[in-house]
């Protein structure tokens, strides 16, 4: 397998990706959809081992950072849910352009990339297959458990809430920034999210999906994501154990064998 | 932000490591590469981007800076063989990156003529910077951020080897919340830590002049064996050293009570041949604006002084001794 880590260009910024090319030409790409702010890091590696088992397994794999993460141009303050989609909509032209004899792609989303993903995925009429790693189903709780960790940092400095949350929403809303885990979220970013709901945007996907439910044991199906799959065609699910490799844990996380094989499945025994 | 360009080189064992080189503007070079060297698992860009600002605030004085993901992290080739986070932490503090780093440092002296440099990184990455520093030369600096004096014992070693002053301002706390019935609740259904409460209760301020012999550790101890003769070493060599830590953090207490405390010889030293600093309010890994202007502030005033003697801005007279 080969790597190509390169900057692709939006309109003279700069996005950090990593093609993962398999042996022979690939005619599958993967474009991968990162999560949000800290999130990302600590999932950084399992999204690397995932982008090299793939392409061992002949599937072409971009990762890249979106604009106000990682290695890429911008800041994380002036990035919202419309600029990450821009940046898929661009991952997913530059593999295409990069990689002629692909024809087939898959967007896959770890958390908040599983909205990302979503949006962009019909936005388009060129994906086929949408991948939801432990998915974001409704924008808002997401974002009031992102503007948890502010509350628990203030408790951690001050030994109590200083701001609330409606505070803090307010603060955004007249054009401040608040701070997650040291990244600077603006008001774009956090409404666009909170008016997401995924099975209103999964309705209008028309190629497959696969809701990845993530769980440590218990392998019952959530009844929300029991229900995108049961009305809405050309959505599967599966329930896979692993830890929440996403956030700190005990465990040292490098590669997600069950994510890595349920979505090989489905990958490679399409409906 | 400026971010900078891709590049890539070997280490001792083939893996190919992955990272960022940040070059200077046309002209103002001043031919010193500042080794952004990664913390614990999160890779070059360091947590919220951290190494991104640092990098942006250093560039413009003429610095080179390169950040990179050592073997086995973030898109570096290579694999880790520890299980828990805490035991690769060690390992880490045991030195397992020196390799890559001097692998760095001989990529940069054969790609960009560059053979100076300032050794720096969050946690993990400025101890790799230590423990290089004290076997290569070429690093004439040091520029800790969060620096670990002790081993990583996980959380639930957590209470262990609390140090004095970790141990007052918990006892602090537990009698703030005397009065609070969730405080109560928590202790009646066995959810705190009763070692450590018994241990910070009955706890007394250290007096400062308190020392321990470096050759008797206390029971329990977590200091890791490395970090003094490392820390002697760099000292010894008269290569200066900005240690910049947080108060919301364990650290500074650790480095006082287990370096400074231990080895009065070299903690006669400070002010001297190294600095430290406190950045009030501020949490491990820096997470709000106010701490990160404070680093960055810290961090160019302490540059400016060694690398641009004549600047107006220049606060007081120091020169790194190697070259």
């Amino acid at each position: 397998m080969r790597e190509e880590h390169q900057f692709l260009n939006l309109r003279g910024e700069r996005v950090f990706s990593a093609l993962h090319l398999p042996l022979r030409p690939a005619s599958r790409a993967i474009v991968m959809c990162h999560p949000l702010g800290e999130e990302k890091l600590w999932a950084h590696r399992v999204f690397v081992t995932f982008a090299r088992d793939m392409a061992a397994a002949g599937f072409a794999v971009l990762r890249f950072d979106y604009r106000g993460e990682g290695d890429s141009d911008g800041r994380f303050e002036q990035s919202d849910l419309e600029t990450r989609i821009e940046d898929v909509s661009l991952a997913v032209d530059s593999v295409r352009s990069l990689i002629r004899s692909v024809t087939d792609v898959t967007l896959l989303g770890l958390r908040f990339g599983t909205i990302v993903g979503a949006m962009s995925a019909v936005r388009r009429s060129d994906i086929q297959r949408l991948v939801l790693w432990d998915a974001v189903l409704d924008g808002a709780a997401y974002m009031q458990s992102v503007l948890r960790l502010n509350l628990m940092y203030q408790m951690a400095q001050h030994r109590k809430v200083i701001e609330n949350r409606e505070t803090l929403v307010a603060r955004m809303a007249a054009g401040e920034t608040v701070n997650i885990e040291g990244y600077e979220m603006s008001n774009g970013l956090f409404r666009q999210t909170c008016e997401i709901q995924l099975a209103a945007v999964l309705s209008q996907f028309r190629g497959q999906t696969l809701l990845v439910q993530v769980s440590q044991g218990d392998p019952s199906v959530h009844p929300e994501v029991a229900q995108i799959s049961g009305t809405i065609q050309g959505c599967r699910t599966a329930t896979v154990n692993e830890e929440p490799f996403w956030r700190e844990i005990r465990t040292f996380y490098q590669r997600a064998a069950g994510l890595t094989e349920a979505t090989r499945q489905f990958l490679e025994h399409p409906a | 932000m400026n971010t900078g360009r891709y590049i890539e080189f070997t280490n001792r064992d083939e893996n190919i490591l992955r990272g960022i080189l940040h070059e200077p503007p046309a002209g103002k070079a001043v031919g010193v590469c500042i080794l952004l060297l990664s913390p614990g698992i999160k890779g070059r860009v360091g947590p919220h981007r951290l190494y991104l600002k640092i990098a942006e605030r250093l560039t413009p004085l003429g610095f080179h800076v390169l950040r990179f993901d050592f073997h086995g992290l973030g898109d570096s080739g290579g694999e880790v063989a520890e299980v828990a986070l805490a035991d690769m932490y060690n390992t880490v503090q045991g030195g397992r990156y020196i390799g890559d780093t001097v692998s760095a440092m001989d990529w940069m002296a054969k790609e960009a003529g560059i053979r100076r440099f300032v050794g720096s990184g969050l946690c993990g990455g400025s101890i790799s910077a230590l423990l290089t520093a004290a076997e290569d030369s070429r690093i004439e600096c040091l520029l800790g951020i969060g620096i670990p004096t002790a081993l990583d014992g996980g959380p639930e070693n957590w209470g262990r080897s609390l140090t004095t002053g970790q141990l007052q301002e918990l006892r602090g706390g537990y009698l703030r919340k005397l009065m609070a019935p969730r405080s109560w609740m928590r202790l009646l259904t066995g959810r705190t830590n009763y070692s450590v409460l018994w241990r910070s209760l009955r706890s007394k301020p250290a007096a400062p002049a308190a020392v321990t012999p470096a050759s008797a550790s206390p029971p329990n101890d977590n200091a890791n064996p490395r970090f003094a003769p490392a820390f002697r070493r760099v000292l010894e060599s008269k290569r200066p050293m900005l240690l910049i830590f947080s108060a919301n953090d364990r650290l500074h207490h650790e480095f006082e009570e287990k370096l400074e405390r231990r080895h009065p010889d070299l903690a006669s030293q400070r002010g001297h041949l190294y600095e430290t600093a406190v950045i009030p309010q501020a949490n491990h890994v820096l997470a709000d604006r106010s701490s990160v202007a404070q680093l960055l502030d810290h961090a160019e005033r302490w540059l400016i002084r060694l690398y641009h003697p004549r600047s107006p801005r220049v606060e007081a007279p120091c020169a790194p001794q190697g070259g």
